[in-house]
């Protein structure tokens, strides 16, 4: 159990390496597009640092990176990455606490998931609208993943550092 | 000494004399200098030669210091006025960037007198999502750009719908993107449709004209523009051409794939619609 001033510092710094992630998006990755897709880092940063808390603290840390996608990202559904990312950030850390431990893969499996999500949200938005387009979405979901999927080393190497900053003890 | 004086200075003061006159004299009948002056000068010159070596290396120090001084400022003065020449080298550039965009609205503004206000922008962002295709551009409310304003190129072709706006930011959906739909007409055969983003389109840059008669007669190439029906948007502005025509599941209408008059990927200045004047 870590004091208050300890669980600051450990969310300050996650809320930093979070900040680097989106700067980067917003620097260097959405002007790159390899097989006609740009990557997309944002659920990496909803379901790894999910994999490495507990479940309601991965959620809520998901809902405010989600909402902050919200604020930053055109779409068509205003609360489209609120309402996603804290189901992923679940899902992440109910994974590592069940059935994979905290690491690579279990990243990995939390991206993999995440992405999931949100193509298939995407495609039930885009069937909503009357203007359904599932072979089309989930194969761009498909790309969308395996182009995000190497970027999953380094920023899970990023906020294992932080995690393991922050629990020097346990 | 004073006993010394006092018992021969009378002697003293004689040899004196004697020596006196005898110089004088010798100076009177001498060509050259006398004996005792070539003597005493002969002993100062090393020294006179002397101080004038150490009053010369003073000198030229001093002349090196006024000199580095005088460079030093002299650079300073020179450095500055390169900057400020630099300075006015970078705003004649921007001025003449805008000079270039504002020739471009005055020519698109003369071309298009129903257009009655219109604003430049840059864009600052292309497309951030793989599932919509956008653009943030550098104007927002302070400049009066408002949600539904229509943005096109220095041509006069359509770029897209504003679909959010900010203090100084306004988010565009291209015509590709899936929420644009608008009122279009072919040209040629004033065959009315609506031009959509189609989701399977948008990767290849392309959209959908739809709801056309399933016997219209249209041709690859026929250029496609805004119908202005309705008035929410300006008739008339490029939308691109037909590429092919198909006839969609129920058999009863057709529709067209067109390419967009616009590359998006290329574009890095458009022009905000503010309002325009209905042409009927």
């Amino acid at each position: 159990m870590l004091a208050r001033n300890e669980t600051i510092f450990k969310w300050a710094l996650y809320a930093a390496a979070t900040a680097l992630c989106f700067l980067a998006q917003g620097a260097i990755l959405q002007r790159i597009t390899i097989w006609g897709v740009i990557p997309f880092v944002y659920p990496l940063l909803a379901a790894i640092p999910a994999s490495y808390e507990k479940p309601v603290s991965a959620a809520i840390f998901a809902l405010v990176v989600g909402v902050f996608c919200d604020l930053l990202l055109p779409g068509a559904f205003p609360c489209f990455y609120t309402l996603l990312f804290p189901l992923a950030g679940l899902c992440a850390s109910l994974l590592s606490q069940s059935l994979l431990p905290a690491g690579l893969l279990c990243s990995l499996s939390g991206t993999a998931i995440a992405f999931l999500m949100t193509g298939v949200f995407h495609c039930l938005l885009l069937w909503a609208g009357g203007k359904a387009a599932w072979g089309s979405g989930l194969f761009l979901t498909l790309r969308e993943f395996c182009v995000t999927a190497p970027l999953t080393v380094p920023v899970n190497l990023l906020y294992r550092a932080v995690f393991r900053r922050t629990h020097l003890y346990d | 000494m004073k006993n010394f004086l006092r018992d021969h200075g009378l002697w003293v003061l004689f040899a004196a004399a004697v020596i006196s006159v005898a110089l004088a004299v010798m100076s009177v009948f001498s060509t050259t200098s006398s004996p005792l002056t070539n003597a005493a000068n002969t002993l100062a010159a090393p020294f006179r030669a002397a101080y004038t070596a150490v009053a010369g290396w003073f000198n030229d120090k001093q002349n090196y210091y006024k000199d580095t001084t005088a460079l030093e400022s002299q650079n300073e003065a020179l450095r500055k006025q390169l900057a400020e020449m630099e300075e006015t080298v970078r705003q004649a550039e921007a001025a003449l960037e805008e000079n270039k965009l504002l020739r471009e609205l005055l020519n698109l503004r003369e071309q298009r007198r129903d257009l009655s206000d219109m604003e430049a922008a840059y864009i600052t962002e292309h497309t951030v999502t793989n599932w919509t295709s956008s653009l943030t551009l550098n104007k927002g409310t302070t400049h009066g750009v408002e949600v539904n304003d229509c943005v096109i190129d220095a041509t006069g072709a359509l770029v897209g719908i504003v679909s959010e706006t900010g203090v100084n930011w306004s988010t565009v959906l291209t015509l590709v993107d899936t929420d644009t739909s608008l009122g279009a007409k072919v040209f040629r055969t004033d065959d009315l449709g609506v031009a959509q983003g189609d989701f399977s389109l948008m990767g290849q840059g392309r959209l959908r004209l739809n709801y056309l008669g399933a016997d219209c007669q249209l041709l690859g190439g026929d250029l496609v523009v805004t119908s202005g029906l309705g008035e929410y948007y300006p008739s008339d502005l490029v939308i691109g051409s037909v590429e092919e025509v198909q006839l969609d599941d129920s058999g009863a209408a057709s529709y067209a794939i067109l390419k967009p008059e616009v590359d998006f990927d290329s574009l890095t200045e458009v022009f905000i619609i503010k309002s325009f004047d209905i042409v009927s």
